[in-house]
């Protein structure tokens, strides 16, 4: 109580005191208006930013936690004529990092270091991502292995926006076989990276480099899925109701697959073509089915293994495969060379057409032809006497092409040469396709030092001078000339089907041309290939085969020293290149192999076995031709036998021999001891 | 007491009360919010307020001039307590501010802000001056304000110390200064602020400063905070994301968004207008304050209500201008939503010492 008493009369005395305040009331006012400007200010930067700016800052906050990435499609799978998958697709994973997720603490770099063993270099770029806050993904690591993935996964928490990526990357289970047919697998370089990022390429993304993988990229290539999720600040999926409202729905796009690609290529065939050309480092063969183009094999040496390219490839292999000068990454079967004598059936067929000669008519050879003042030599020193064109197929005699060339001329030549589609390419889809060359009087007088001579018709007409051919180019010439005159579009791709194997696109067989040949000419012309290698004399004549009839020409074009007599003592560069542009059989010809050894030698004695020992082992092994021979002798039947040796096989296309009636006397009159003859007339005797 | 329960009650200042219930329900609104996983952020920051509302009652029964009495008596045990922080107290990143008291643990910092409001009401009120303070008069209560300031910046808590200065001065300046003592204290701020800056502080806290003053600058972690806050205040537009659907602040971008930061939680998920609801509350608490001193019948209670309104005051603006980027960062929370004990119980004291003034303002005879 007396605390309560003393406390009323406090209040009494500060009665007066009250007045004192009044000076208070002033300041008080200002101290209102003080505190309420700095309020005043905060409502107005709060309307600022939420009324005016809140549209920019909202997308600013879906950007913080709304991430995407793009699920890579599966690549369509190469598949050769046979079904066998030549490209496909390996399952590997990728790192990737969003660097305003990643924590700057050096403890999860030097983690993030050790786990995937990178570069300095590469730290430093993501130190550099991390402290600038980069909102985009940086790929860290390509193709790393299950126990890195393992390790990695282990490390999740401490190792905040990392994302592991399973990507299909490419595998090539043949490696570096028919590597030019298809090309291989590279990052998007940085240069074309504008141009191609309107098609949806990114920095990293593959592209195909070279061949079927370079052609039909827009083909292969799927379309790229999509996934939308939200994260936390430290790279967490979010699953909260809000994470839903931000997606929209929009959370997930299947990558659709890219489509398949069924070659024409066998690469059992092509396995061939390998062994075949095992003993010569560069070259190339080709090998094509002249009833309707279609490509079976085509090889260039040396190659490369694409696998190596993709994705791990070192800067250092790169630069070796770069400088190497055997050129690996260059496809010689579609790169144009000297032809060599293999041209002269352009000389033929247009001397023939042109009526300057029949195949009766004979010229006479004397081992040389002096035209104006030059003297041009011939294969044989002493001449090979009065001959026919078909013999001087057979032989190769240079003169006598002289002399046909000399009638047609310049002019008339090219003509007949771009008519069997030398001088264009050849339209096979593939990238880097050489023309050729096929000089006419305009180019020589545009281009040759010394200008149009008409005597450098005589070097064109044997395959010399400036003409120039590629493999595919002569293969698709030989074609024509064997199945009757018409000339196809190579066909490297059979069908494209889509990723359940339903046929997208069946490519068609494409005639480039027919071509207006009398048939009895280009017999003429086959008579002269078959006697090349079945007849004495002939230039393939020691590469025969028993039981198939074999039509081929060789070629051996000029290095930089004309003598290819004594190889060994000539450095490579400077040795002739070995030429066999041939078909079989004779008489119905289901395969044309063009062999091309670049400084190989010569083509009789180098090009010629291994095209042949490729025919030889096409018929045998791949077409079963043995199994039907044994089986057909086996059962004593010799009808079936004669029909096996001309290829008259139930079911094929070629249930009428299209051999000409007059060449078969003339070929078999020629070669009656030919051990197949023997059994069959063995057989006969028998019955 | 002589005062019946009953007459008291009448003058229980209800305007304030209601204000105050707002302010500390939508804390608690935007805590449960915030609340991720096992944390119940909101049901501990209840239980704080209840026992802040103890606080406050027991302030409010005693007349408030006898705390005029024991000012000097609670600074003095407030400094043991500081000085007890810096030898005894618990570190939490970098930090010493807390003391175990065994049940919970105690900042006394916070109750620093209210002893420095108490010795300087006294101290001005018991002085009459003739034409405004000189500097010379304010020796003894700004030594013994430094000495707080310096204890508390010494644990390190900048935002607090800077707080308890300008509360002091706030409540200075109001009382008076001659001309020439302004213009004097001014510059020796001025020239107090270089060696400070220089030697004073640390690291991460010039840091927070030139991330205010260059936010684009660098990615630095201050700098990113604030940008994130800004987005996410930004982003809530005029009526929020919703309760528990702000995308920055529930994914971590906005650290401290149940404390420091609440204020960037409030704008992703309640908009402008949670915003400015919040805003209108705080004028009318800090007006209400001024009010309050305006009624009060002696010079004690006028420059008691006047340092707890300069309390309100800076703690909402630096808050709020800190996270709309218009203030470097100093870790400051907003009264009655931000979470934790000691604020909380800060603030109700100082509510329950505003109740106390209004409802002792009128002068009764007996």
């Amino acid at each position: 109580m007396g605390k309560g008493a003393r406390e009323h009369q406090g209040v009494g005395v500060r009665l007066e005191a009250r007045t004192d305040l009044r000076e208070y009331d002033t300041r008080l006012r200002v101290l209102v208006i003080l505190f309420f400007i700095p309020l005043l200010i905060l409502l107005g930067r709060l309307a600022y930013l939420q009324i005016i700016q809140g549209q920019y800052y909202r997308q600013a906050s879906i950007q913080n936690t709304v991430r995407r990435h793009t699920i890579p499609a599966y690549r369509g799978t190469i598949f050769d004529a046979r079904g066998r998958v030549i490209a496909e697709n390996r399952p590997s994973y990728d790192v990737y990092l969003s660097p305003d997720l990643f924590s700057q603490d050096p403890e999860a770099l030097s983690l993030l270091q050790s786990r995937l063993a990178l570069s300095e270099q590469a730290m430093q770029r993501i130190e550099q991502a991390t402290t600038s806050g980069q909102r985009a993904e940086l790929r860290v690591r390509r193709d790393i292995t299950r126990d890195q993935v393992a390790e990695l996964e282990a490390d999740r928490l401490n190792l905040p926006g990392l994302r592991i990526q399973p990507t299909p990357h490419r595998h090539y289970p043949y490696h570096d076989l028919a590597v030019h047919i298809l090309g291989y697998m590279g990052e998007v370089p940085s240069h074309q990276l504008q141009d191609l990022s309107r098609y949806g390429y990114r920095e990293g993304d593959y592209i195909g480099f070279l061949g079927i993988e370079e052609a039909f990229e827009p083909i292969l290539r799927g379309h790229d899925g999509i996934e939308r999720y939200v994260v936390d600040v430290h790279g967490q999926v979010q699953t909260h109701e809000f994470a839903q409202t931000l997606l929209s729905g929009f959370q997930h796009v299947e990558p659709t697959p890219g489509r398949n690609v069924v070659l024409t290529i066998d690469m059992e065939l092509q396995q061939i073509l390998a062994d075949a050309m095992r003993n010569y480092p560069t070259g190339a063969i080709v090998a094509v089915d002249p009833r309707d183009g279609s490509v079976l094999a085509m090889l260039s040496k040396p190659g490369y293994n694409p696998n190596a390219w993709t994705g791990r490839l070192s800067e250092e292999e790169f630069e070796r495969y770069r400088n190497d000068e055997n050129t690996p990454l260059f496809d010689r079967a579609i790169h144009a060379y000297f032809p060599g004598s293999t041209f002269k059936i352009v000389t033929a067929i247009a001397a023939l057409e042109e009526g300057l000669i029949g195949p009766n008519d004979t010229l006479r050879c004397d081992g040389h032809y002096t035209y104006g003042n030059h003297r041009f030599g011939c294969s044989r020193q002493h001449g090979h006497g009065e001959i026919h064109l078909a013999e001087a197929l057979q032989q190769s005699c240079n003169v006598f092409f002289y002399k046909l060339g000399e009638r047609l001329g310049m002019e008339r030549l090219a003509e007949y040469a771009v008519a069997l589609g030398f001088g264009e390419r050849p339209g096979s889809g593939l990238p880097n396709e050489a023309p050729g060359l096929v000089p006419t009087r305009e180019w020589l007088e545009q281009n040759s030092p010394e200008g149009f001579q008409y005597g450098q018709v005589l070097n064109v007409s044997v395959g010399q001078g400036d003409t120039r051919v590629s493999p595919l180019q002569l293969t698709m010439a030989y074609a024509a000339i064997a199945n009757g005159g018409t000339l196809f579009y190579p066909r490297l791709i059979d069908r494209i089907t889509n990723a359940e194997g339903d046929i997208l696109f069946q490519y068609p067989t494409r005639s480039r041309r027919e071509l207006p040949f009398q048939q009895e000419y280009l017999g003429e012309i086959v008579v002269g290939l078959t006697a090349a290698v079945n007849a004495v004399g002939g230039t393939a004549y020691e590469s025969r085969l028993d039981y198939l009839i074999v039509a081929g020409k060789t070629g051996t074009a000029q290095g930089t020293q004309v003598d290819h007599t004594a190889d060994e003592e000539i450095p490579t560069r400077e040795r002739t290149s070995a030429w066999f542009a041939g078909f079989a059989p004779a008489q119905d010809p289901q395969i044309v192999v063009v062999v091309f050894l670049e400084h190989g030698g010569s083509g009789g004695r180098d090009a010629t076995p291994v095209g042949v020992e490729i025919i030889d082992r096409y018929f045998r092994e791949i077409l079963d031709y043995d199994t039907e021979i044994q089986a057909a002798l086996a059962r004593g039947n010799t009808r079936e036998l004669e029909g096996l040796m001309r290829l008259n096989r139930p079911g094929s296309q070629s249930d009428s021999v299209r051999w000409s009636n007059w060449a078969e006397p003339y070929v078999f009159g020629h070669f009656p001891d030919r051990p197949i003859n023997r059994l069959i007339r063995q057989w006969n005797n028998q019955r | 007491m002589a005062i019946p329960v009953t007459r008291r009650r009448y003058y229980v200042d209800y305007t304030l009360l209601a204000v105050v219930l707002c302010l500390a329900t939508f804390g608690l609104v935007a805590l449960q919010s915030a609340a991720t996983g096992a944390a119940n952020w909101h049901l501990t920051q209840a239980g704080w307020m209840v026992f802040g509302c103890a606080a406050a009652i027991l302030v409010t029964i005693v007349d408030y001039r006898h705390y005029q009495r024991l000012a000097y008596l609670f600074y003095g045990g407030v400094s043991l307590l500081l000085v007890l922080v810096l030898f005894v107290g618990i570190s939490r990143n970098n930090a010493t501010r807390w003391l175990d008291l065994g049940v919970f643990e105690a900042q006394p910092s916070e109750l620093a802000k209210l002893a420095v409001v108490l010795i300087t009401a006294r101290f001005l009120q018991e002085k009459q001056w003739v034409g405004g303070l000189r500097l010379r008069d304010l020796v003894i209560p700004f030594v013994l304000t430094m000495t707080t300031v310096i204890l508390v910046a010494a644990e390190p808590d900048l935002g607090t110390a800077l707080v308890i200065l300008a509360i002091f001065l706030t409540m200075v300046l109001f009382d008076g200064l001659r001309r020439s003592s302004l213009i004097i204290l001014l510059v020796s701020l001025v020239l107090l602020a270089l060696p400070v800056w220089q030697f004073g502080l640390e690291s991460y806290q010039r840091e927070r400063i030139t991330a205010f003053l260059n936010p684009e600058g660098l990615h630095q972690e201050s700098a990113w905070q604030v940008r994130q806050a800004i987005i996410a205040v930004a982003s809530g537009g005029l009526a929020g994301k919703g309760h528990g659907q702000g995308s920055q602040v529930q994914s971590g971008f906005v650290p401290e968004n149940e404390n420091d930061f609440i204020f960037a939680h409030i704008g992703e998920e309640f908009g402008f207008l949670g915003c400015g609801l919040v805003l209108a509350l705080y004028t009318i608490l800090i007006l209400w304050s001024l009010r309050i001193a305006r009624y009060a019948r002696d010079k004690f209670g006028v420059l008691l209500a006047v340092g707890i309104a300069a309390l309100f005051f800076w703690h909402v603006v630096v808050n709020i201008g800190m996270v709309l980027g218009l203030l470097p960062v100093v870790g400051l929370w907003l009264p009655f939503i931000s979470y934790g004990g000691s604020s909380v119980v800060t603030v109700m004291i100082s509510v329950g010492l505003l109740i106390n003034l209004s409802m002792r303002r009128h002068v009764f005879h007996s």
